[in-house]
């Protein structure tokens, strides 16, 4: 990854301040979604180019929907490419999900199947896209709220994916945080359970708690929680240190105060004050 | 490539996802519902304050029941989703608004780049054109306003306005007489050269983005 330590995930709440504002040393690279920025012009182009030339960014796409059972979207992983291709971007992520049916694409991250034929499906996808895009793909595991019965475990579905397919694992440490507890398994387990040398780079987000009777909603609303800065520590001294980016996106606070927060992560991650760069 | 589908996959994938589109599957039907009622909202504020909160649930409840979206961007999603409206809307004043607002929104993101042109205005022989984000449209003058959209108000004529984004990315809605209809028609079939002293409308259409120069 040519990127350094601390990533945000970009937002259009403080793009402007990103784009016009001095460059800040308190972040090294922003992580941008494509499905959000391709194909606009006006403000949003501009704002974007000056951004691009200030900061590295990696892009992490909503819309690839590996896991779904049907052909590859060619059309939307060209707009992919040509997206990387302008803004000079190596690094690409999506998720482990899937977004489509037969009849077309639904506007959320829907938990794929865990079964043989699926991961089939997907290491053979997952190559292809990479050939298309000569880059590599990093796939993030996802917050699941629905576990149907007889599926493979999610950490042996994702060693098996990463393994066969040649693909990175963008390693979400508040879903492993949330998955663990909607779902009852223990999360260093799951950590330990994955290949030490799976891991591209890492999200780091808030999620709520509406108790122990309620399922924990992966929200990216909140500060990051205690216990998922513990199990990120837990990450990086089993997966190395990697790229950290912070998401938030909802109650987004002021950058200021992101900045703030994305650095007290990276601390309590690493034990480091920071980038060298 | 060829990637094989297998039965078995294809049928719980596409399980899975029926089952989101009837609302279950947990609560995932909940969540592609709220998400897309934000979103829509985010976009069309003044349709969906118009449509009232129930009604948009109910509209966002069938657009992922009947209709398949082409793309999972927001762009995409929200421009479906008026797609889908305008059958189920008919002819009325919602669809007039959702309309509205969905060419401040296309005239906003427009790919094109509007180049100001008030720098050359004194130089001779300009090839002049079209705001390329520029569209015209015939909307009762109640509709372009802040105030409260009623039925009555939206029941007035119609008159011409040019919806356009300004080099600095302001969009505008701009009231069109006759005088800018008959101005902007030497330019309806593509960029033209202009010969001599512009006049009065032909700066002020250049001052305003209206019109851009071309080179």
């Amino acid at each position: 990854m040519n990127v350094h330590d601390r990533g945000l995930g970009l937002r259009r709440e403080f793009a402007s301040a990103l784009a016009w504002g001095p460059t800040r040393s308190d972040v090294d690279f922003l992580e941008v979604v494509p499905d959000n920025w391709m194909g606009l012009g006006g403000e949003s182009a501009q704002v974007l180019e000056a951004i691009a030339a200030r900061y590295p960014m990696v892009a992490h796409s909503l819309s690839l929907s590996i896991g779904d059972a049907q052909p590859l979207d060619w059309s939307y992983l060209g707009a992919v490419r040509s997206f990387l291709d302008r803004y000079g971007i190596e690094t690409y992520s999506d998720h482990v999900s899937m977004s489509r049916d037969s009849r077309g694409y639904l506007y959320e991250l829907i938990p794929v199947p865990r079964n043989e034929a699926s991961l089939r499906l997907m290491v053979e996808k997952v190559k292809a896209v990479q050939d298309f895009l000569a880059r590599p793909l990093a796939l993030e595991n996802v917050s699941y709220y629905v576990e149907e019965t007889g599926q493979m475990g999610e950490a042996e579905f994702l060693s098996r994916l990463v393994e066969d397919s040649g693909c990175a694992l963008l390693l979400d440490i508040n879903n492993v945080h949330v998955n663990a507890r909607n779902h009852g398994w223990n999360a260093r387990e799951f950590l330990q359970a994955l290949p030490e040398d799976a891991v591209s780079y890492y999200h780091m987000a808030g999620h709520l708690d509406l108790g122990p009777d309620a399922q924990m909603l992966d929200t990216h609303g909140t500060e990051v929680s205690a216990a998922v800065l513990q199990l990120g520590a837990l990450a990086v001294r089993r997966f190395g240190r990697q790229p950290v980016v912070l998401e938030r996106d909802n109650f987004v606070p002021s950058l200021d105060e992101l900045c703030v927060e994305l650095n007290a992560v990276h601390r309590a991650m690493t034990g480091s004050a920071g980038s060298p760069a | 490539m060829s990637i094989d589908l297998t039965d078995d996959v294809v049928l719980r994938a596409e399980r899975r996802c029926l089952a989101v589109r009837c609302g279950g599957y947990g609560p995932y039907g909940g969540l592609v519902r709220a998400a897309a009622a934000e979103l829509f909202t985010t976009m069309f504020p003044r349709f969906v304050n118009h449509r009232g909160s129930g009604a948009l649930i109910e509209d966002v409840d069938a657009f992922f029941l009947l209709h398949g979206a082409s793309r999972g961007a927001f762009v995409q999603m929200g421009t479906e989703f008026v797609a889908f409206m305008q059958q189920r809307l008919g002819s009325s004043v919602s669809r007039m608004v959702l309309e509205y607002e969905w060419t401040l929104f296309d005239v906003e993101v427009h790919p094109a780049v509007v180049r100001r042109a008030h720098e050359v205005v004194g130089k001779d022989g300009l090839m002049l054109g079209l705001n390329p984000t520029l569209r015209f449209i015939a909307v009762p003058s109640t509709l372009v306003g802040d105030d409260p959209i009623s039925v009555e108000a939206l029941a007035l004529p119609p008159s011409t306005y040019g919806v356009y984004r300004t080099a600095d990315h302001q969009v505008l809605t701009k009231p069109l007489g006759p005088s800018d209809i008959a101005g902007l028609r030497p330019f309806e079939a593509g960029p033209a050269r202009v010969y001599g002293p512009l006049d009065t409308w032909l700066v002020e259409a250049l001052n305003g983005d209206l019109l851009t120069v071309f080179t």
